[in-house]
């Protein structure tokens, strides 16, 4: 019997203490119930392995003891829907910034080591994102406030056969544009001028100056075309046509950049003349490829954003 | 088709389970017009076909005690302390309601499976 009260104090460390000493007082009487029968079937007293047996069929100390607690799930089927998409945004910022983060890091010549130096580690990060969205959700469930979540109205879906943008996709974006204006403005720092390998030096041609404020106020407009479509995804009309807008004026803003012909300045006291020409010429191509594709991926997208807005206009889409 | 590794049986149980998991409680509640403890609640339910595991049945006493649908009281019987269960006068007024839900329900699922045996 020794074995049963073993059973019964692992049960009881895994009960509130309130409520501890009167289950278990009632488990030990079904459980003492049950042998009494089993050795009345037999005979005889059980044996040590039979009664070992007959407690695993009763079930493992922590799962008996859980099934008397008022919370049985940390997320419920309510919540759980909330919980999924919150974490996909969430994790699509924590992309979002680093992709930025990589790119400017890339673009300033930064080593591997100083990046991870420089910035926390994306594992890290992303742990410590999924572990807050589920605590608040965790919390929301707990405290049975789920309505907050579950509220909605029908007049906000989108046009039925309209695939509205994703919120993660706004997410990764508005993300990335933030980091991006926040660098912009130098109030944060890789460097507006970083050494690349060695013996040469990278700095932003002057046509950026002259297009930095241009620049800031699309960005703004970017994370408020991008917070639109998280607020409200159904709002696929307007949603689109602010995009369309978006793209325009992004595609206007690299055009005008392009005029410029040069977009970096590299100086090197080590290098000949000559070799900074060349080194100046290739990175000028680099970054007229690189603006171009700028210019082809935004009208690319303006496309997809009106052919959206012209499949939500049509008359009969909320109901086919 | 396969739609998963789940076998008819596996899925059988699954939806046996479910479908058993609302009507405990009605006969747990149902049984509890007359006191019981534990042990004898679990076998008098037994004996009519209605099994229910251990682990399930205790929790759901102190659960069904704590909405005041139960009361309890430990008292001594065959040399052991045991803590019996009886319908509280709450408890008495839900299960009339739910008695008129359980046959409202039956009789229109049965309307739905007409003959099927």
């Amino acid at each position: 019997m020794d074995l049963i009260e073993r059973y019964l104090a692992a049960i009881g460390r895994n009960l509130p203490a309130k409520q501890a000493g009167d289950i278990t007082a009632e488990l030990r009487d079904v459980l003492l119930s049950r042998v009494e029968d089993r050795e009345a079937t037999l005979g005889r007293p059980l044996t040590k392995d039979e009664l070992s047996a007959l407690l695993i069929e009763f079930g493992n100390p922590m799962v008996v003891a859980w099934r008397y607690r008022k919370v049985q799930q940390l997320i419920g089927p309510e919540v759980f829907p909330f919980w999924w998409a919150g974490l996909k945004i969430a994790l699509a910022i924590v992309l979002g910034v680093y992709l930025v983060l990589v790119v400017l890091a890339a673009l300033l010549g930064r080593t591997p080591a100083q990046f991870r130096h420089e910035t926390p580690d994306l594992w890290y990060v992303a742990v410590y994102v999924f572990g807050m969205v589920t605590l608040v959700c965790a919390a929301i469930e707990r405290f049975g406030k789920t309505a907050i979540l579950t509220k909605w109205r029908p007049s906000r879906l989108p046009p039925a056969g309209v695939k509205p943008r994703s919120r993660f996709e706004a997410a990764f974006e508005g993300t990335a544009s933030c980091v991006f204006i926040l660098w912009w403005l130098g109030l944060f720092h890789f460097g507006d001028v970083l050494p690349l390998p060695g013996f040469i030096t990278l700095a932003l041609a002057p046509i950026w100056s002259v297009y930095r404020w241009p620049i800031v106020a699309y960005g703004v407009f970017d994370v408020v075309v991008n917070g639109m479509t998280i607020v409200r995804p159904g709002n696929v009309q307007l949603n689109s046509a602010v995009s369309i807008v978006r793209h325009a004026v992004g595609v206007g803003l690299l055009l005008g950049v392009l005029q410029a012909g040069h977009w970096v300045v590299i100086a090197g006291a080590a290098l000949s003349p000559e070799a900074l020409t060349e080194m100046q010429r290739n990175f000028d191509i680099g970054m007229r490829f690189g603006l171009w594709g700028g210019v082809a991926v935004m009208v690319c997208k303006a496309a997809g954003e009106a052919w959206r807005l012209h499949q939500a206009r049509q008359p009969g889409r909320a109901f086919a | 088709m396969t739609h998963s590794m789940a076998t008819d049986d596996d899925i059988f149980e699954a939806l046996r389970l479910e479908l058993r998991r609302g009507s405990l409680i009605l006969a747990v509640l149902g049984q509890l017009r007359s006191e019981h403890y534990g042990y004898t609640l679990r076998k008098a339910l037994g004996d009519i076909g209605v099994e229910i595991d251990e682990g399930a049945l205790y929790p759901m006493l102190r659960r069904l005690e704590s909405q005041g649908l139960l009361t309890s009281e430990w008292r001594e019987e065959e040399k052991r302390n045991k803590r019996f269960y009886r319908l509280s006068d709450q408890g008495r007024a839900v299960l009339a309601r739910l008695i008129l839900e359980w046959r409202a329900l039956n009789a229109a699922v049965t309307d739905i499976l007409g003959g099927e045996s």
